[in-house]
């Protein structure tokens, strides 16, 4: 039993005592759940899924999104007497886009051209200025404490609407910040931890990322028996359980078994079916930059994957691209990383809105953090968690505004300030979740995502 | 008459908002209040109950109008008895009931099952999760301790003092000592905020960590809410939590974790009867290497800088040119004793290397600080924020009396005394009620990690504080309450036949197996199963092959290639925050995130994929399908592979529907894998 429309503690106050529910609820706790069943949201949604392009490392604020002409005033101008660190104006030319006339910069042509359905939040702003703590706090609201993530929340808040289908994937995750930590349930049901496929580099480490090409899950495809003596397998297993169920009279364990079963068989035709482009067009693939060599080909075949999910009714879908973490030579690595996913990203926007996907998908992008507009020695830009930028499009948010705004260096948000939690509370809002009530209770606590904190941001909501 | 009227709504509203934001904390809870002995309740059928627990649960049932159900046959009985007890199946010796519950409690797989059920309360792992995912190389050895603890029975109230103050308690021998000290890596296997810069930061967050875990754990009570504000519903105030915090963080944790951004957890705690001074040894030899190193070096730079004036002069110090001029002779002389210098250095250095003591073994465990703290109470939980220090203490709410805690003691010892003591109303109760859900599927409270005013009330108060009564008396032995509970009728009772009744016993609901359990079976049919305890994880052999700042999980490919497919008994696989192996996460094993007094039970097509698909499960029936090779005939092979997996005759349509299968060519293997995939093998009826 869940407390999905009230909390525990009003339900408890309603039944007097509560021990009367409690008794209701130990009833029920006995039954196996299957945790993914799709259930109702707290009001009618706006959006039923969620893409959330992860631009891991921090993408540079003043050289994408948010346009500082007055930076040109202190251009050059050291941070502080006798500092190697200047002041620095984007070398990117931002121009009006669209009918909106939105400025985007030139680091961006393929995103920009997407300006009137951008919801641009130039005044973002979280606790922490490290990755590993950022990043974390990103996914799962809290850094010091292993928390669920925002993927496995909303999985478990909404359920999923393909059974054969996990409800929360995460392509090409991380290895910063926690690695699994980002996409896993905590104490939430298992099922509702993400999927990962694939994984990102370690930075400088050793690893390398995984291919996304022809990349297949665990346990969905059998060494041994072909499809047809699997059949002959399940068949014999059914009526195995059958009998048992029969013996039994009633009995939901083996109900939920038999069920799982039936599934899993159909999964494992049905996942390698999403992942697989065999029925994509020479022109889509083209549209997302996927090819042998390609900058593209990496985060297209991923922007393309989280299409295909969100079609076969996958709840929240994460992209991962790392790491846009540029201490060192920005003008050079900055445009390598817009290379490999502008295109991409510009493409996913476009698909979605032609198949008519937009409307009900948000799509959510941006870095655990931005970067201040200065410029260290090694012409790189360093860390900055006061003020930043991310967008959203689709799934019933205002397209072609900008909301909030920075200081006039666009190094500290101060308008409409938005903090993470924030960003939270409105993304589960526009899926119809009230953030508040979202709870779980574990170990005499009810928890939720956005902790004490959070408030909608109803600027940005359509 | 409207003004008065006004006043009254508004009266009405002041009051009972204020009732509702209070909530004023109930003293009187009943989890709260003393333990009491309890009378015999009347029953009218006399002749079911075997055990004054039966009577307990025969009241309570006859009241509400329901029957018992019939008992289980021995078969089903058997059992239920071997994987409650051991988590493993049955072997084919049969053996008179009351006498097989003696043996598996004296079997030494008996640790191994129970144990696991308290590592998930004690939210164990090895390594460190949060941003810094770093190895616990050494966790392995709290693990064998548990083992060793269920299987020697060692009292709970012994057991509970070892992991808080095990540094504390006097030992009487050395083996002693290392089995108290390995105790305390109950407070080191936990959450640590690794990469946390800030120290204090860190160290609230280290002491939230085992302020959750102790009152939990021990407890079933949730403190941690207290470090903001009062708690809500419970009366614990944000005062106690800082009294609590004042106690761990006046200990040092010895966690042998070594990373580049903080060194308070580097060591390790040296075990052994000479381990001190073992290390006392290697340490100075560390110094005395160092030193001598440092003095190699500059005899090495002295002779470079030499040669590399004599190659500036047109000297080659190597060739040496026979004509060289006579103002260079004395410059290449002095070059040639300094080349011997560097010699004997070199050869002093690898042979005091040589000489290094063998390091002593080490272990995870705790010891006092050298600074012992009073805990500033934070301002709404807010480290930059402190109050006025509190002093060290407990939880105000329990009328326990904690001893004095000294100025140089961090009160750890207390802290285990006050939790242990007979007259805590939580501590008695919590275990019983864990060691009954684990039995009997559901807790006598049903919500065993939350006693508190928002957890569930106990269905049997009375039979709860009788048997926390009589394990007290018995010497807190946890053998004693599972015998108790394993041979009552109300365990020993068949299928229920109404859900209702089953909310009062009457009938066994059955239970869903663990992952680990599930897994074991499948080992333990096949015949591959290493029935002996594994001392050391995968875990710490991976991390000698990386420098300890480097065993960061994901680094270096560090740790992903940990396998499940060892053939161990499952508590024996490696147990990572935040990167589960794949069966034991999609079977619901406890995320050592949290402390877990109850595992979830969702069905998810995930784990009849890995059932299905796993090379691993496949590998398990073809061996077991070959160890029933020698049966003269098909039928006689059916059978006898039936009993083994579900120890029980096959029913007619079972047999036939198999025997359809084999006739038409499925393989053995193939129908073994089937039969590992059933319902019936992953249920305990």
């Amino acid at each position: 039993m869940k407390f999905r429309f009230n909390t525990r503690r009003e339900l408890l106050r309603a039944s007097g005592t509560g021990f009367g529910w409690m008794a209701f609820q130990s009833l029920f706790a006995s039954k196996p759940v299957n945790p993914l069943a799709p259930h109702g949201s707290h009001f009618p949604a706006k959006a039923k899924r969620v893409i959330f392009l992860f631009m891991c490392g921090g993408p540079s604020q003043v050289d994408t999104f948010d346009y500082k002409p007055k930076l040109s005033k202190q251009h050059q101008k050291p941070v502080k007497e006798g500092s190697t660190t200047v002041y620095y104006q984007s070398p990117w030319q931002f121009r009006p886009r669209g009918q909106s006339g939105m400025l985007i910069s030139d680091l961006l042509p393929h995103i920009a051209q997407h300006a009137d359905d951008l919801c641009v939040i130039n005044s973002m702003y979280t606790d922490h200025n490290a990755h590993p703590q950022a990043i974390l706090q990103m996914n799962t609201g809290s850094f010091a404490f292993t928390r669920p993530s925002i993927g496995s929340w909303v999985t478990y808040g909404l359920g999923t609407e393909n059974q054969s289908l996990p409800g929360f994937v995460s392509i090409n995750p991380g290895f910063q910040g926690g690695g699994g930590l980002n996409y896993s349930s905590a104490f939430l049901p298992a099922a509702c931890n993400g999927t990962p496929i694939g994984h990102g580099g370690t930075g400088s480490e050793s690893v390398p990322m995984a291919s996304l090409k022809d990349i297949q899950l665990p346990f969905m495809k059998n060494a041994k028996h072909d499809v047809a003596t699997q059949r002959r397998q399940l068949d014999l297993l059914q009526q195995i359980n059958h009998e048992r169920l029969a013996r039994d009279g009633s009995n939901a364990l083996v109900e939920g078994i038999i069920n799982s079963a039936e599934l899993a068989f159909n999964m494992q035709r049905e996942m390698p079916e999403v992942m697989s482009f065999k029925n994509e067009s020479p022109k889509t693939l083209e549209m997302y930059g996927i090819g042998d060599g390609k900058p593209t080909d990496h985060i297209g075949r991923a922007c393309l994957m989280a299409r295909r999910f969100c079609e076969a009714g996958v709840r929240f879908v994460q992209v991962n691209q790392d790491f846009w973490d540029d201490h060192t030579d920005i003008f050079k690595n900055h445009p390598q990383h817009a290379l490999e996913s502008d295109q991409p990203v510009g493409a996913l926007l476009h698909d979605l809105k032609q198949r008519g996907l937009l409307d009900d998908t948000l799509i959510v992008w941006g870095g655990e953090f931005g970067r201040p507009p200065l410029l260290n020695k090694n012409n790189g830009r360093d860390h900055n968690n006061v003020g930043f930028t991310m967008w959203l499009a689709g799934g019933g948010t205002k397209g072609g505004i900008r909301y909030g705004s920075t200081d006039e260096t666009g190094t500290t948000a101060v308008e409409n300030k938005v903090h993470l939690h924030d960003l939270h509370a409105t993304m589960l809002y526009l899926l119809g979740l009230d953030h508040e009530k979202l709870t779980y209770r574990y170990a005499g606590r009810d928890f939720r995502l956005t902790d004490v904190y959070g408030k909608v941001v109803s600027g940005v909501v359509a | 008459m409207n003004a008065k009227l006004a006043t009254l709504i508004l009266a009405w509203t002041l009051c009972y908002g204020w009732l509702l934001a209070a909530e004023p904390w109930d003293y009187q809870h009943w989890s709260f209040l003393p333990v009491k002995p309890q009378h015999l309740p009347d029953v009218k059928d006399m002749s079911w109950p075997r055990t004054r627990v039966d009577q307990f649960i025969l009241a309570k049932m006859e009241a509400a109008g329901f029957k018992p159900a019939p008992p289980a046959d021995v078969d089903k009985l058997t059992r239920r008895l071997w994987f409650d007890l051991v988590g493993l199946p049955p072997d084919a010796k049969s053996v008179e009931l009351s006498m097989l519950v003696e043996q598996l409690l004296a079997s030494p797989h008996f640790g191994e099952r129970w144990a696991r059920h308290w590592l998930d309360v004690a939210r164990y792992a090895e390594s460190s999760g949060n941003t810094r995912n770093m190895a616990y190389v050494l966790a392995w050895k709290y693990r064998n301790y548990a083992i060793r603890a269920f299987n020697r029975d060692v009292p709970f109230d012994q057991f509970i003092r070892e992991q808080i103050a095990g540094d504390l308690i006097p030992a009487s021998t050395p083996q002693q000592r290392d089995e108290q000290l390995l105790a305390t890596g109950f407070l080191n296997v936990g959450t640590r905020s690794l990469g946390e810069q800030d120290l204090i930061l860190y160290e609230m967050n280290l002491a939230d960590d085992l302020i959750d875990t102790t009152c939990h754990a021990f407890l079933a009570l949730s403190a941690n809410c207290a470090r903001c504000h009062d708690h809500k519903f419970d009366p614990i105030p944000t005062r106690d939590y800082y009294a609590l915090a004042g106690i761990f963080r006046s200990t040092r944790y010895l966690s042998g974790v070594e990373t580049n951004n903080r060194a308070e957890s580097a060591s390790a705690m040296p075990l052994g009867p000479d381990g001190v001074k073992r290390m006392t040894a290697l340490k100075d030899h560390e110094k005395r290497l160092a030193d001598m190193t440092k003095e190699y070096v500059d005899v090495e730079k002295r002779r470079n800088s030499q040669r590399d004036e004599l190659v500036k002069a047109g000297v080659d110090p190597v060739k040496m040119p026979k004509e060289m001029p006579a103002a260079m002779m004395p410059k290449v002389e002095a070059l040639k004793q300094m080349d011997k210098a560097v010699e004997d250095w070199k050869a002093k250095l690898a042979a005091m290397q040589k000489t290094a003591p063998l390091p002593p073994a080490t272990g995870m465990a705790c010891q006092e600080s050298d600074k012992f703290i009073n805990c500033p109470l934070m301002d709404k939980g807010d480290y930059k924020q402190p109050l006025a220090a509190v002093p060290r203490g407990a939880l105000s709410v329990l009328p326990v009396k904690l001893a004095p805690i000294g100025e140089k003691e961090s009160g750890r010892k207390q802290l285990a005394d006050w939790i242990a003591s007979k007259d805590n109303p939580l501590t008695a109760r919590v275990i019983v009620n864990r060691v009954w859900l684990k039995l009997m599927g559901r807790g006598l409270v049903d919500t065993p990690d939350d006693f508190g005013k928002l957890g569930a009330k106990p269905t049997h108060p009375e039979l709860l504080d009788d048997l926390a009564l009589r394990f007290m008396q018995n010497g807190w032995s946890v053998k004693w309450l599972i015998r108790e509970i394993t041979s009552s009728a109300v365990y020993q009772q068949g299928a229920a036949s109404t859900e209702q009744g089953m909310m009062l016993y009457a009938g066994r609901a059955p239970k869903r197996l663990e992952a680990e359990v599930i897994r074991d079976a499948m080992l333990s049919l096949s015949g591959t199963l290493k029935q002996c305890v594994i001392e050391g994880s995968q875990v710490e052999e991976l991390a000698k092959q990386v420098t300890p700042q480097g065993r960061e999980l994901g680094r270096k490919n560090f740790l992903n290639d940990i396998k499940e497919d060892l053939l161990v008994r499952s508590i024996y696989l490696p147990v990572l925050r935040g990167s589960q192996t794949p069966m034991m996460q999609c079977f619901n094993a406890a995320d050592p995130a949290s402390i877990v007094g109850q595992r979830s039970n969702g069905i998810v097509p995930a784990q009849a994929l890995l059932l299905m698909n796993s090379n691993f499960v496949m590998q398990q029936a073809e061996s077991f399908a070959k160890r029933t090779e020698a049966n003269s005939n098909t039928e006689a092979r059916l059978n006898s592979v039936w009993r083994s997996m579900f120890y029980r005759a096959s029913t007619s349509n079972e047999l036939s529907a198999m025997k359809r299968s084999i006739d038409s060519g499925m393989t053995w293997p193939q129908l073994c894998h089937v039969l590992m995939q059933s319902a019936e093998f992953q249920i305990l009826y």
